[in-house]
């Protein structure tokens, strides 16, 4: 009996998940009034996602300090000289608060350049010989280290070295990349021929995302190693890579991009590997949640994302402290975006302590 | 005070709305932080402000009706040990 109304597996479609997260006709009143009394003219506003978000599109800056109670200004990253339009704070009138998750942008400062990337030290050895070279000469160095994780290490720690991948017409395997960092088909061919000779013609097809582009003659290293190193555990799986750009203005927030595009899409890869990554405390709560709720949105739909969750383990020497300075682990986000951490129905239902711990521990980075 | 009193009134007189209601024209300008950093975040220095004419897209997350729903779903097509 239980397996007749046991949802497992059961995935939503994108119009199910839609419906689940609209918001109350209320709230879509409230704000509507909100933007009228504002002068926010209608055809300026967009709804998406299944009204659980508005674009306002063209906003003056000065109608949008008045709207948020705010001075946006011009900010430049000292390393990378981009510049971003951001304010350090904004309001809403009170009664908007129940009713908005956040707006974008607006406090949140995680560069769109700089980067942190997932587990460099001991993986990135192996493809770093051939990232950014484009010649198919893997380096010769590799078989004399025994710190350099390879594909074969990996298939035998997880007992897939026999396994050969069905339904490969129907599964694919996603991953993203954003900004002008590219994988160079030569530098597969070369690192499969090196690693995987029995999977030396996989290939991968490239997606561009908000005016993402791609040179693979200019490959960089996270790229190719994210697309070397899926391609030797999942070939013959078919490979997308997403190169997402930020947008026609050039200074959208490369995560949202990508997350708006790919929930908007009718059919999604069942697996998606980001490689990116930042310290949670970087971004703003509710703005975190919001991105953490796009993900959940994926999950309902059967997508399993998967991410980097730092190189340095609970975190780098004399690094572990909070906003405020307390010593503490510093979490990675998004990989510490559980679902527990923003829905306390999950946190009833659910019997893993390791949530419990995460969840403790967002909820603490995040309270500044 | 008599302004509130009236704004109140009125809401219980024409809106049963239960917990969602509010008054007929929400009080705009009674603004609350909604997130504030104490300084300018680290490697970021502020150019002061943009050109006159500049604009900016904006979006607009809006709460779900149903806050827990999402996560529910996703609970129960994900678990196999579910009890749904």
């Amino acid at each position: 009996m239980p397996l007749l109304w046991c949802r497992y597996g059961a995935h939503l479609s994108k119009e199910q998940v839609a419906t689940l997260v609209a918001p109350h006709p209320h709230t879509l009143g409230l704000v509507n009034s909100w933007l009228e009394h504002y002068g926010v003219p209608s055809a300026s506003v967009s709804v998406a996602h299944g009204g659980s978000v508005l674009t306002l599109t063209g906003v003056p800056v000065s109608q949008a300090n008045n709207l948020l109670g705010t001075s946006y200004q011009l900010y430049r990253h000292a390393e990378t000289n981009e510049t971003i339009l951001r304010t350090l704070s904004y309001a809403l009138p009170a009664v908007l608060h129940r009713h908005v998750q956040t707006v974008v942008p607006t406090t949140c400062f995680v560069s769109p350049l700089v980067q942190q990337l997932t587990p460099r030290k001991r993986s990135g050895g192996a493809a770093a010989g051939l990232a950014g070279v484009a010649s198919g000469e893997p380096v010769t160095v590799l078989s004399s280290r025994d710190d350099i994780i390879t594909p074969s290490y990996l298939r035998w720690l997880y007992s897939t070295s026999a396994y050969r991948p069905t339904a490969t017409d129907k599964n694919k395997l996603g991953i993203v990349g954003y900004l002008r960092d590219y994988p160079s088909p030569a530098d597969l061919a070369a690192f499969m021929l090196r690693y995987r000779s029995d999977a030396a013609d996989a290939t991968y097809t490239v997606v561009p995302v908000n005016s993402g582009g791609y040179d693979p003659r200019k490959p960089g290293i996270e790229a190719n190693v994210d697309i070397q190193y899926a391609e030797a555990m999942a070939y013959p799986t078919p490979h997308i890579f997403y190169s997402t750009g930020r947008g026609p203005s050039g200074r959208e927030d490369r995560y949202l991009s990508w997350l708006l595009y790919i929930i908007e899409q009718p059919s999604i890869p069942q697996t998606i590997s980001i490689s990116y990554g930042e310290d949670e405390n970087k971004y703003p709560q509710g703005h975190a949640m919001f991105v953490c709720s796009l993900y959940a949105k994926l999950g309902a739909r059967g997508v399993s994302v998967l991410f980097g969750s730092g190189d340095d383990g609970v975190g780098k020497n004399k690094n572990c402290v909070d906003s405020s300075g307390k010593v503490q682990f510093v979490p990675f986000f998004p990989a510490s975006c559980k679902c527990d951490n923003f829905s306390s129905a999950c946190e009833h239902t659910s019997t893993s302590t390791g949530g419990g711990s995460v969840l403790t521990t967002f909820r603490r980075s995040l309270g500044h | 005070m008599r302004y509130h009193w009236i704004s109140v009134l009125t809401v219980l007189a024409t809106v049963p709305l239960g917990g969602l209601a509010t008054p007929h024209s929400p009080r705009w300008n009674d603004m609350h932080m909604k997130h504030s950093w104490d300084s300018v975040p680290l490697n970021w220095e502020s150019l002061g402000q943009p050109p006159a004419d500049a604009t900016i897209n904006l979006l607009v997350a809006l709460e779900p009706h149903d806050g827990d729903a999402l996560i529910d779903a996703l609970y129960e097509v994900s678990d196999p040990r579910h009890k749904r």
